[in-house]
């Protein structure tokens, strides 16, 4: 099985504090990774780094054999935390951006899946309300064919009565035998679609791995783990 | 991959500048009904404090295309599509090219509009001299059109050069974008002293005049704005710490 998506000994400082302390993974292909840990924890310096977001880090990042940069970018599909889309765009634009950029972006797929959520394709991005916007994202992401999708948050911001339905989206959509990376800190809503886990703790691993393992070895779900890892 | 940049940045702020290039038309057209300023305060005061607007506004509006269009939100975007950062730079260069060019025509047709009751066309016969002494008007204006743009382009990767210093290589935004700040103006003020050392010196060689010695300064902005090119791809290549 081909690895996707490989860090070693990765670090990364904000000046003096440190934001990832020596953290190294594998994802093999056709995984679906929950990178779970509370705010400050570096999930999100992790995925900037490996979206090509942060450049100033030292270890080895390699995904599919690439280090972040104009190849990785290629195979790498990326749902920000936040809205990255100017807000005069009108969401059909949207998807031309990304049809024009991305040769493994497929816009009918992403129009059926607009209409699915109900997103209107001639209103303006500022015209949309914040959950709506998100699942904008989660489209233009995930009607991409990528060999690893890098989800930042992607449920955060939806209420919970659309968690199962962009969830859905997601486990239907994404593209086969690719890996996804997805980071959160509401695990109840979605621990049973993880093959893996990884924790986060002061930028550095705390437990990792496969997630029933985990479940049958502590007795627990992921999510009572989370609150037994995490708690003050 | 960069045509299709640069069509994303023109459509990014082609808006902003094409109501600020109505604008100005817009003014050249009805002011003199309003007030006769070319013959208030001379035409040439008009070009000035139209050429002056543009300055101000075309480093407001670089400033905050760039700033926020590759280090804000949007950078999220930018910085996630499959292009090198050497592209990114060249595309925002090439768009501040192109509205920067548009808004000198736009002030340059506003002084001719506000000043259309000072002109008078007089068709007659045209003969080999006069012939020739439109080539030569045409052809300074060339020279000084590029001498103009050659600056521009070494203002504008100066100010890039401090975004991208005071975005990318330092935490705290407040002594970033003092910084990054003090980069921009040293490279500005830097290659303004170096250019008045070049006229200086040619003056010394016997090139004093503009004809002779435009080739020089021009080159040295050219070269200025290579170095504050390669440097902004570097910082954002190697440094960029995507807030």
């Amino acid at each position: 099985m081909q690895t996707v998506l490989r860090i070693d000994d990765l670090h990364k400082m904000y000046g003096a504090q440190v934001a990832l302390g020596g953290v190294s993974l594998a994802i093999p292909e056709g995984r679906i990774v929950g990178l779970l840990g509370p705010n400050g924890s570096g999930k999100t310096t992790m995925i900037k780094i490996i979206c090509g977001l942060l450049h100033d880090y030292e270890g080895d990042v390699q995904i599919c054999g690439y280090t972040p940069g104009v190849e990785s970018k290629r195979l790498v599909s990326y749902l920000p935390d936040k809205m990255t889309l100017p807000a005069w765009l009108k969401v059909y634009e949207s998807l031309g951006i990304y049809n024009g950029f991305y040769e493994d972006f497929d816009p009918q797929k992403a129009r059926r899946l607009l209409d699915q959520l109900e997103v209107p394709e001639h209103k303006r991005i500022g015209e949309l309300s914040k959950g709506m916007q998100e699942k904008l994202q989660l489209v233009l992401a995930i009607s991409r064919q990528a060999r690893l999708y890098v989800l930042d948050e992607p449920i955060a911001g939806v209420d919970p009565a659309s968690r199962d339905v962009i969830l859905s989206i997601i486990m239907d959509n994404f593209a086969h035998g690719a890996s996804i990376l997805l980071s959160t800190h509401i695990i109840s809503d979605v621990e049973t679609v993880f093959d893996d886990v990884i924790f986060l703790k002061e930028g550095r691993i705390h437990l990792q791995g496969d997630a029933e393992t985990l479940r049958q070895e502590h007795g627990q779900s992921i999510d009572g783990l989370f609150r037994e890892v995490y708690k003050c | 991959m960069l045509g299709k940049l640069i069509r994303l940045d023109l459509r990014f702020a082609y808006k902003k500048y094409l109501a600020m290039a109505a604008l100005l038309i817009l003014s050249g057209i009805f002011l003199p009904w309003i007030v006769d300023l070319s013959a208030a305060v001379g035409l040439m005061s008009v070009f000035m404090v139209g050429f002056l607007i543009i300055a101000v506004m075309s480093v407001y509006l670089v400033f905050e295309n760039f700033s926020q269009n590759l280090f804000g939100a949007e950078g999220y975007l930018m910085h996630t599509l499959p292009v090198r950062p050497w592209q990114l730079v060249a595309s925002k260069t090439v768009t501040t090219f192109l509205w920067f060019n548009l808004m000198c025509a736009a002030v340059v047709l506003m002084g001719i509009l506000m000043g259309r009751g000072d002109f008078s066309i007089q068709f007659g016969y045209i003969g080999a001299k006069e012939w020739a002494a439109f080539g030569d008007f045409l052809l300074a204006c060339l020279k000084i059109w590029v001498v103009i743009n050659l600056l521009m382009f070494v203002v504008v990767l100066a100010l890039y050069l401090g975004i991208a210093f005071a975005s990318v290589s330092l935490r705290g935004r407040k002594l970033g974008r003092l910084c990054g700040g003090a980069v921009s103006f040293v490279g500005i003020w830097g290659v303004v002293y170096l250019a008045a050392r070049v006229a200086e010196w040619l003056a010394d060689v016997g090139m004093a005049s503009f004809d002779s010695a435009w080739w020089v300064e021009g080159g040295v902005f050219a070269l200025f704005a290579v170095l504050y090119f390669l440097l902004t791809t570097y910082l954002i290549g190697h440094k960029l710490n995507l807030r």
